[in-house]
């Protein structure tokens, strides 16, 4: 049995090695190239499978190392003279001797001191690296602001994701600043403006707690989404549950400032909105839309215009998209949109015969075209 | 450009790969259970017009594919989504936010899981893939750079990258 599953591991590593060779070589192939391809591709169902993992490895390596480079300055000057950290630290091999053992069987670049030379350029990288992970995650540039390192902003259309020294990862979307401030007893992270997606690591003796204005959403080891609005702050939770506070001004007694504390627990799956006016009771949330925004992708279910489109500025400069009317402000849509393509929205409404659009300058105005159509000859 | 119909398919078809490329990485950390969705890419390869196929056999097996993907994951779903997606997909390759899993902590394992790896490839194959990866070199370029010849390069790069595909899909 076991000798079975080996051989079948055996053939799929073969073919996802052809796989990967194919992909190169198609490139440039000849007719007879690409017939013997298809030939191969058609001799195992695992053949086009392998195709699509190697070109989807092909794009993450490709990416992956984009969002957090490696130094080349440690290696490049030649391929011999390696920047010798420490001669007596061998991280690699004192580290995995297994997995090093399992991967050169075949003795390919083979001699023992190629393998040594390149544990010790990857010393010389990793160094780096073991100091960067912490700080930045991915981004290919590390902007955290100069003069209070606890600060996080981003700017319009720009996302980015730090991890914090507690392990706990926050993925900042665009316009969105954030302040962190951890002490022995407790994570404080302070959300001045926009949207971010917490990753909680646990720690159940330092509560993790963010603070928007005068609203608290506090975890001890969860996912949750919190969103900043001009009129609400928005609570998501992915995993786990989280205690949203916050205070509500005692409308009575004005003079005394006196405040009233309102708490409510929302778990896995509910989203609750703190307007001025209190907590909303947790609404069904479809998780799988939490935290879309990492991918530059807008879902809206049942959102007005108005909503949609501020959303868009959050990404984009130009064009600015105007809607003019409150009917057509508060009109509600549904919709996966791409972040940075306002268009597919201008495209998306244009299907609307009761629409206008008017361009001046940068600024695209959105209206209801004066008369001629009935509306309740027209969707919605 | 004008939208001219080749220009049209070949957008659909990049479309088609973003979208394809976007279900692996879920099926990657998921484990989705795919052998149903593998048989049908296959029937449907071997369903077709093979004079097609051998003109641009990649794009024919990303349409295929993406198509099965689509047709497997609307079935799963009950309800349909909107989508409206544009031209701008073109520049969906080099968008790391749509190439990668959203969830943070996997993208996270993914890096610590490709730095590892890295460091037990030996030297120049892991050189190549990171100037070939990281910087955008081609083959005659980091076969400048590292002294060896194209071929050894490009056949670093495959086993690279054959190393890599098992790092991220089989563990």
């Amino acid at each position: 049995m076991d000798k079975i599953l080996r051989s079948a591991k055996r053939a799929r590593r073969e073919l996802a090695d052809q796989a990967a060779e194919w992909l190169i070589r198609l490139e440039a192939a000849t007719p007879e190239e690409k017939r013997a391809f298809v030939k191969w591709l058609k001799g195992s169902k695992d053949a086009p499978d392998e195709i699509l993992l190697a070109k989807s490895t092909d794009i993450m390596l490709r990416q992956l190392l984009r969002e957090q480079p490696i130094d080349l300055d440690s290696y490049t000057s030649s391929e011999n003279n390696v920047v010798d950290l420490d001669g007596s630290q061998d991280p690699v091999s004192q580290d995995g001797p297994g997995s090093e053992a399992a991967y050169f069987e075949s003795p390919r670049r083979g001699a023992r001191s190629a393998l040594a030379s390149s544990a010790k350029w990857i010393l010389a990288t990793s160094v780096g690296l073991a100091a960067a992970i912490t700080l930045v995650i991915f981004g290919p540039v590390f902007l955290r602001d100069a003069v209070n390192p606890n600060l996080y902003s981003t700017s319009v259309g720009e996302q980015r994701s730090i991890e914090l020294v507690d392990g706990s990862a926050v993925a900042i979307n665009a316009k969105s600043r954030l302040r962190v401030s951890y002490s022995k007893a407790t994570r404080d992270i302070y959300l001045d403006a926009g949207q971010a997606l917490f990753t909680v690591a646990k720690d159940a003796a330092r509560p993790f707690r963010v603070h928007v204005g005068s609203s608290v959403v506090q975890a001890v080891g969860t996912k949750f989404d919190v969103r900043r609005s001009a009129d609400r702050v928005s609570v998501a939770v992915v995993e786990g549950t989280v205690q949203v506070t916050s205070e509500v001004a005692h409308l009575s007694s004005e003079a005394a400032q006196v405040a009233l504390q309102e708490a409510i627990r929302v778990t896995a799956g509910e989203s609750v909105n703190v307007l001025a006016t209190g907590i909303t009771p947790p609404a069904p949330v479809d998780v799988m839309d939490v935290g879309v925004w990492q991918q530059r992708r807008l879902v809206f279910r049942d959102n007005t215009l108005a909503e949609i489109t501020d959303e868009f500025a959050r990404f984009n400069r130009t064009p600015h998209l105007r809607v003019e009317g409150e009917a057509l402000r508060a009109r509600r849509l549904s919709g996966v949109f791409d972040a940075d393509a306002p268009e597919a929205l201008l495209t998306y409404l244009a299907a609307d015969q009761t629409i206008s659009f008017k361009r001046s300058g940068d600024e695209i105005v959105i209206a209801l075209r004066p008369l001629t159509v009935r509306s309740d000859q027209v969707p919605q | 450009m004008p939208d001219s119909l080749p220009k049209r398919a070949w957008i659909i078809a990049v479309h088609y790969q973003c979208e394809l490329h976007r279900f692996l990485v879920r099926r990657m950390r998921r484990r989705v259970d795919v052998d149903d969705l593998k048989q049908e890419i296959y029937m449907r390869l071997l369903r077709m017009n093979e004079d097609e196929v051998i003109k641009e056999p990649l794009a024919f097996l990303y349409t295929v594919a993406a198509n099965a993907v689509c047709d497997h994951t609307i079935a799963e779903r009950k309800h349909s989504q909107v989508m409206v997606d544009t031209n701008v997909i073109e520049d969906w390759a080099n968008d790391s936010a749509a190439a990668l899993p959203d969830d943070l902590a996997d993208r996270m394992n993914l890096q610590r899981q490709l730095r590892k790896a890295l460091a037990e490839l030996p030297q120049l194959q892991a050189q190549a893939l990171v100037l070939h990866y990281q910087e955008g070199l081609y083959r005659d370029e980091i076969a400048r750079r590292l002294g060896l010849s194209p071929k050894s390069v490009a056949k670093y790069i495959a086993r690279g990258k054959a190393r890599m595909r098992e790092v991220f899909w089989e563990e």
